[in-house]
């Protein structure tokens, strides 16, 4: 075994497929920085067919939004897209501009968590009232998702799930098997629409979800 | 016992199975708890566990944490042998696995990967990675370095070259 004996480098030691498992369980921007530890790491996370978006908010300090996007084809880590820490209403077009990038068309895992950042004085209110359920901050547009190559959709802290006319055609998801709504306001039909575009199905989650129809609304 | 081990049953399949490390350590675990392992779920579907299984991979320390591991996760499986204790409830194996978790360091911790990946118990492979996660959770990369001795063999300039590729990895 190429494990050195005493305080070697036994996580460099390890096989590809465990050290990709556990950048897997990484914050993604942990995972990505990886790749300036050693050659061995810089070619394991090339090794993913990652692709790395980086959007900034005006305003906003630091890593803001960013996409990982990889190529329907790559091994784990799966192709995941990830969007943390935008501040409420003023990134939608952000996050819109890096989910439609060409460089995500083909991503077939896509996370949108969508946080408020907690400021110093007060503004965390916003976010205790998002996690009790109450704030949704951002308005999912479903036509700028990678519909086609979708497998799993995982939102977290969305609203407004409103499929355009193009996106509400018979499978506009073929291959999406996983929705999973945490903390997201839905429109019960537009809920409905998006599950009869998704032939193929399997798995609809559904967690502190405010459904809304026309008068009237209830929580799961 | 011992000797009788390999014929040894109880009630609800506790049948009994010898589990030998690499430097020759025996574990005597019922089928229930050893099956944990795929690996040996595997071997025991195929019948090949009569003479006690063989783990040249797994030193007797570290098998003695897999064995305690898949003791305290048995659960259902152990309730039914009068020898073994009542299945852990819930909250005692959280408390376990938070214990064991946190006490590992640098070489168990990678030692017990390699094993529970060679043993293929998912639930501990996963434990133990994420353990390693969380070591690298809000590390710099030179930190990350340190904790785990990890040398940089990169010329300054690839690494420039990688800085501005993933910048946004890197902003601090």
């Amino acid at each position: 075994m190429a494990i050195g004996a005493g305080g070697g480098d036994r996580l460099s030691a390890l096989p590809d497929d465990l050290l990709l498992r556990v950048l897997h369980f990484a914050p993604a921007v942990e995972a990505a920085s990886t790749s300036l530890l050693s050659r061995r790491f810089g070619a394991l996370w090339r090794s993913t067919g990652a692709v790395n978006l980086a959007a900034r908010v005006p305003g906003a300090g630091g890593r803001d939004a960013f996409v990982r996007a990889a190529d329907a084809a790559s091994p784990p880590p799966p192709p995941a897209a990830a969007l943390s820490r935008g501040s409420p209403y003023t990134d939608h077009d952000v996050v819109d501009a890096v989910v439609s990038h060409p460089a995500a068309r083909r991503v077939e895992e896509l996370r949108v968590a969508v946080a408020v950042a907690v400021h110093p004085f007060g503004h965390d209110k916003i976010n205790t009232m998002s996690s009790s359920g109450s704030v949704r901050i951002y308005d999912i547009k479903l036509a700028s998702l990678p519909s086609i190559t979708l497998r799993v959709l995982d939102l977290t802290n969305c609203r407004n799930l409103t499929p355009t006319t193009a996106a509400a055609a018979a499978a506009a998801f073929p291959r999406l098997d996983t929705l999973r709504l945490r903390h997201c306001t839905a429109n019960i039909d537009d809920l409905h629409r998006v599950i009869h575009a998704a032939p193929v199905l399997a798995t609809v989650h559904l967690e502190f979800v405010y459904l809304v129809s026309d008068g009237h609304s209830s929580d799961v | 016992m011992a000797a009788a081990a390999a014929e040894a049953t109880t009630d609800g399949g506790g049948k009994m199975i010898i589990l030998i490390s690499a430097d020759g350590k025996r574990f005597e675990v019922t089928e229930a708890v050893a099956s944990q392992s795929q690996l040996i779920s595997n071997m025991i579907e195929d019948d090949c566990t009569e003479n006690g299984v063989r783990l040249p991979n797994v030193d007797g320390d570290i098998l003695t944490m897999v064995v305690d591991y898949c003791n305290m996760h048995a659960g259902d499986a152990a309730a039914a042998g009068d020898t073994m204790k009542a299945s852990s409830t819930e909250e005692e194996l959280k408390k376990f696995d938070a214990e064991l978790v946190q006490a590992l360091e640098n070489p168990v911790l990678f030692k017990l990967i390699l094993a529970a990946n060679f043993l293929n118990i998912k639930s501990l492979l996963d434990m133990t990675c994420q353990r390693v996660a969380d070591m690298m959770s809000g590390k710099t990369p030179e930190q990350m370095r340190e904790t785990f001795s990890i040398e940089n063999d990169f010329t300054p300039e690839e690494e420039a070259a990688i800085r501005q590729e993933n910048a946004w990895a890197f902003d601090d």
